[in-house]
């Protein structure tokens, strides 16, 4: 680590007062504190200390939660640590953290930390903050603008994870299982179950080559998209073993079975998704490879719950709300939540917010990623409503129709918040709001709508 | 009509597939042929009226440069003699001269008299709007790379807003008889509907018609004045 210059103290005195200002006026300070040190001294994250423990999240889906419950599980067990859950994920978003949990002095306060970081800032992070565990997801596509796509970014973390990262890794996700092939690796997975459903009917698949021989990979099963396990016909590229293996999901009794390396371990399932269950043991693998035992672990989640404006369900006047995100710009995130709504029974409406915030404000968004979500599982007769707000409805209204859905089930209007007046809750059990992480203020305001027009039977417009 | 769509599980990033989708739509009864990396291009034996290829990985394109090499001459040919192709995102560049990267030069086809540089580290995004002979195009950009050389007199759009062939360029694109080249990714011919009608003309379809016209062109026209309005950052 370099030596501290004046320059570096300078900053870190002028950070720590912009911080608390930024509070003092209830203004979020998770990047712009990180924007400022970087400019004013350009190698503050080779100059700050490091905890000497550090467990990194990275991927493209599930890095949030997994951190999350990584985050609560070692506070339940007593753990003292900094970490970046209310704060930014990007290099500016660390350089945040690591100050605000830096004395004056320059002395970082924790021992541990726990970092969400984003899978795209590998290059600037890594060289300075060296996790001691990495668990990283999955990777997959995601926006065209930052990440292109999987091979570029399995490509900059192929570069940048240090050597001495111990990595945690999706067994069934043959893009991320295989990163920096020369580091020590435990891998996690969910076995198939007889009465699963393989859905292989999505519209992109990440892997469908074998990366060292260039044959057809051949799979034993097919998740969904690239996720599943597969071998290589002709050379030994191929799913790696795997170390937690989720062997049972019973969703009735909340139990989830997994197989480790020191036998069969039941935990307390959280939430309904698939995803939930891979975030869940992504979680659990990298706390017992940490230390925890199984009790610590069970434990913490017995009281566990998903963030509750990422997902939430709740009754009311005998229908079904359920709010889920579903990431605007992210085709994999998107499918999986339209094939959590197809799953459902009952009749459903649904209400889509998922434009991108910040472009619609600059600029206008590059829609083409609609074209690589499944959408098609929106088009079952039980669906009987589909409702999509946004300056770009117009878009959402023609890729709905390629996606077969009749045109007198789709209502388009141009402001989010004006979705409920179309709702018809009369003919429906349950009303899904999918929407984007940046339209939280939209997703509150549509969510009080529908409430209230459940509560009043639909009679308010 | 025969339609080749070359290695879509491969070459189908950034929404690209969206262009077959549509095509479909439009051309329910014609013949689409989806040819898999491990086969041989259709092209290449017999003739066909529309060949499609998209967006890929760089390393997949250099298996593209590899595998249409020996072919070189067949493809040639079938421009010459106005077979309507489609490439869109990086898939034009592997009928160039050749893509430097980080110092290496991968040598491409050389139909055409330019060559990529490309950066990893420096992806570009953007808007394009502009003009096919009368016709309003818009689209989108994501790309790694910058294309050099020559198509003042043979591009396919010519900018109004956003970048041509570089930074410093108003052409964007390659036009040569029906061969359309394009850096713009996405389903580019549900974006534009009108010279979808134009290419559906050059592959043979008499007054052609596009599926889901009305909403298609209703998207299109608020997508254009957007793309017209000064204040939207391109």
């Amino acid at each position: 680590m370099p030596k501290k210059s004046p320059r570096f103290y300078i900053t870190l005195f002028l950070i720590k007062v912009i911080t608390k200002i930024m509070r003092l006026l209830k203004r979020n300070a998770t990047n712009l504190p990180g924007v400022v040190a970087l400019k004013l001294c350009p190698d503050i994250l080779a100059q700050l200390e490091k905890p000497k423990t550090i467990i990194a999240v990275t991927g493209t889906n599930g890095k949030t939660t997994v951190s999350n419950m990584i985050v609560d599980a070692l506070e339940y067990n007593g753990y003292k640590f900094m970490n970046n859950r209310f704060g930014g994920n990007i290099q500016t978003g660390i350089i945040s953290t690591l100050i605000d949990n830096t004395t004056l002095s320059g002395k970082i306060k924790y021992d541990m930390a726990v970092l969400e970081i984003d899978e795209r800032s590998a290059n600037r992070i890594y060289p300075y903050v060296k996790p001691d565990f990495l668990v990283c997801t999955n990777l997959s596509r995601d926006s065209f603008k930052r990440n292109a796509h999987p091979e570029f970014i399995s490509d900059i973390l192929n570069k940048y994870i240090p050597k001495e990262t111990k990595l945690i890794l999706n067994g069934d996700d043959l893009i991320s299982s295989h990163l920096a092939p020369e580091n020590e690796r435990i891998c996690f997975g969910i076995s198939w179950e007889d009465d699963e459903e393989s859905i292989t009917d999505n519209i992109i698949k990440d892997i469908v080559m074998c990366p060292v021989c260039n044959s057809v990979l051949q799979y034993d099963f097919v998740r969904y998209n690239h996720i599943g396990r597969a071998n290589c016909e002709k050379c030994d590229f191929g799913t790696l073993p795997i170390d937690y293996d989720v062997v049972k999901r019973d969703y009735e009794n909340r139990k989830l079975t997994i197989k480790t390396p020191e036998g069969e371990e039941e935990y307390r399932l959280v939430g309904d998704n698939i995803t939930d269950s891979y975030n869940m043991v992504a979680a659990i693998t990298l706390l017992r490879e940490f230390g925890l035992s199984k009790e610590q672990v069970n434990n913490a989640f017995e009281n566990m719950k998903i963030v509750e404006t990422r997902f939430n369900s709740e009754e009311i006047n005998g229908k079904q709300l359920i709010i889920n995100l579903a990431k605007g710009q992210n085709p994999i995130a998107c499918s999986r939540a339209c094939d959590f709504v197809r799953k459902h029974d009952g009749k459903k409406a649904v209400i889509m917010i998922l434009e991108d915030f910040y472009d619609a404000k600059n600029t206008t968004e590059n829609i083409a990623w609609i074209y690589e979500t499944d959408f098609e599982f929106l088009n079952q007769e039980d669906i009987t409503q589909i409702i999509v707000g946004g300056k770009r409805s117009s878009d959402y209204m023609v890729r709905l129709l390629m996606a077969g859905i009749p045109k007198e089930k789709i209502k388009c209007c141009t402001s989010e918040t004006d979705t409920p007046n179309f709702l018809d809750i009369s003919s429906v059990d349950k009303v899904f709001i999918l929407y984007d992480l940046f339209n939280v203020d939209s997703l509150k305001s549509i969510q009080e709508q529908v409430k209230n027009k459940l509560l009043s039977g639909g009679n308010l417009s | 009509m025969k339609i080749e769509i070359l290695f879509p599980e491969f070459c189908n990033l950034f929404g690209d597939i969206g262009n077959i989708k549509y095509l479909k739509e439009c051309l329910p009864d014609e013949e689409f042929i989806e040819t898999s990396f491990q086969s041989e291009p259709r092209f290449i034996s017999e003739d066909v009226d529309f060949i499609y290829m998209g967006a890929m990985t760089e390393r997949i394109q250099e298996k593209v440069i590899e595998k249409f090499m020996p072919h070189k001459q067949r493809i040639n040919d079938l421009i010459e003699n106005g077979t309507v192709f489609l490439f869109t995102g990086n898939a034009m560049e592997v009928l160039g001269e050749y893509i430097e990267d980080d110092g290496r030069k991968i040598k491409c086809l050389g139909l055409f008299n330019f060559y990529a540089k490309r950066n990893m580290m420096a992806r570009y995004s953007g808007l394009v709007f502009g003009k096919f002979n009368d016709i309003d195009i818009v689209g989108f950009k994501a790309q790694f790379t910058m294309a050099y050389g020559e198509n003042d007199n043979s591009y396919f759009i010519k900018t109004i807003r956003g970048i041509g062939f570089n930074k410093d360029s108003n052409f964007e694109g390659i036009v040569r008889n029906n061969f359309f080249g394009t850096y713009l990714i996405g389903p580019i011919l549900i974006l534009n509907p009108l010279f979808t009608k134009y290419l559906l003309e050059k592959m043979g379809v008499e007054s052609p018609k596009i599926a889901f016209e009305d909403e298609v062109m209703e998207a299109y026209y608020k997508r254009l004045e957007d793309f017209k309005n000064p204040k939207i950052e391109v």
